[in-house]
C-alpha cells in the first residue's frame, strides 16, 4: 500500500511489483537473480533485465491555502534493458500493456492512489555495435494525493 | 474603445462608433501577446541553453563531462516554430552520458536541467507577455 511516509520508495515497489507480476522473463535465472529490479546492477548480469527508478518529484501546490495536503507528481524511469532491438520492443510493449491494463480495478494503481498515469518518453539508447546492449528508457508519472 | 451615442427625441437610435478601431486594437494585441510569447521563449531556452551548459561543465550537481569540450561546445539552440524552441546536440554519445549505459552512471544534464528549469521558464515567458501587452 502506498503511504504518505513513506510515498517514494512505495511507488518503486508497486511498480516493481506489478511487472513482475505481469511479465514473462524471457530466459531461465539461476539463484537469486532477478528480472525486475530497482536500481542499475552493479555486477554482470544476464540480459534482458528491467529496471524501475524513482527520477523526478513535483509538488508544486497544495491542495487550499490552509491544508497541508499536496498533489504531487511522481516521475518514474522504467529501463529495459535488452540483448537486441525485437526483444528491447517486445518487452517495452509488454511494459506498456501491463502498465495500461492496471490502471483500474483490483490490485490497480487507482487501488494504491495512484492516480493519471502520463506516459512521459520513450527513448532508445543503444551500446554501439552488434553485440551492444539496447535499452528503451521509458519515463511514466503517476500523481499521488499525498497527506491523505 | 467603441462608444455608444445616445438617443435623439422618441426615436431609440444608437450608434456604436469605433468597432474597426476596437478590432484592430484587439488584433494588434493578439500580435503582441504572439511575439511577447515568442521573445519569452527564446530568453528562456537560451537560459535552459546555459544551464545545461554549465551541468556539463561541472558547476551544478552533476558530474563534470568534458574531455576534449566537443559535448559542452555542441549544445545547440534551434527555433522550431514561433514560440517554440529545442535545446539538443548531435553528438553521438550524448545519450549515454545523460541515461548512462552498461557500467556507466546516467548523468542527466538535460532532464537535471529542465527538472530545476521548469518553473523559471514558466516565469520568464509570463513576465514577457505581461510586458508585451502592457506596451500595447
Amino acid at each position: 500500500m502506498v503511504v504518505t511516509t513513506r510515498f517514494i520508495q512505495d511507488i518503486v515497489l508497486f511498480v516493481r511489483n506489478l511487472l513482475r507480476t505481469n511479465l514473462t522473463d524471457p530466459i531461465t535465472r539461476s539463484g537469486n537473480e532477478q528480472f525486475i529490479v530497482t536500481a542499475y546492477p552493479k555486477r554482470p548480469v544476464n540480459y534482458p533485465i528491467i529496471t524501475v527508478k524513482q527520477i523526478n518529484l513535483r509538488s508544486p501546490r497544495r491542495s487550499g491555502m490552509q491544508s497541508e495536503l499536496r498533489w504531487t507528481e511522481i516521475e518514474l524511469e522504467v529501463r529495459i534493458w535488452a540483448r537486441n532491438e525485437i526483444e528491447r520492443d517486445k518487452l517495452t510493449q509488454d511494459t506498456f500493456n501491463v502498465l495500461r491494463n492496471n490502471e483500474f480495478g483490483s490490485g490497480s494503481s487507482n487501488d494504491e492512489s495512484l492516480h493519471d498515469l502520463q506516459i512521459n518518453s520513450g527513448v532508445n539508447v543503444d551500446e554501439s555495435g552488434v553485440q551492444g546492449n539496447k535499452s528503451k528508457v521509458f519515463t511514466i508519472s503517476y500523481k499521488f494525493m499525498v497527506g491523505v | 474603445m467603441p462608444t455608444v451615442q445616445g438617443t435623439h427625441g422618441n426615436i431609440v437610435n444608437y450608434e456604436v462608433l469605433g468597432i474597426a478601431e476596437a478590432i484592430q486594437k484587439l488584433a494588434s494585441i493578439g500580435q503582441q501577446v504572439k511575439d511577447g510569447i515568442d521573445a519569452g521563449t527564446l530568453k528562456a531556452a537560451n537560459g535552459v541553453q546555459e544551464e545545461v551548459k554549465e551541468s556539463i561543465a561541472g558547476n551544478r550537481s552533476e558530474p563534470k563531462s568534458v574531455d576534449t569540450g566537443n559535448f559542452l561546445n555542441s549544445i545547440q539552440l534551434i527555433k522550431i516554430a514561433d514560440g517554440m524552441y529545442e535545446v539538443s546536440t548531435r553528438v553521438e554519445y550524448a545519450k549515454i552520458l545523460e541515461y548512462g549505459g552498461i557500467g556507466r552512471e546516467p548523468r542527466s544534464h538535460f532532464r537535471n536541467t529542465q527538472a530545476r528549469m521548469q518553473e523559471k521558464v514558466k516565469e520568464t515567458v509570463t513576465l514577457a507577455v505581461k510586458e508585451a501587452v502592457e506596451r500595447t
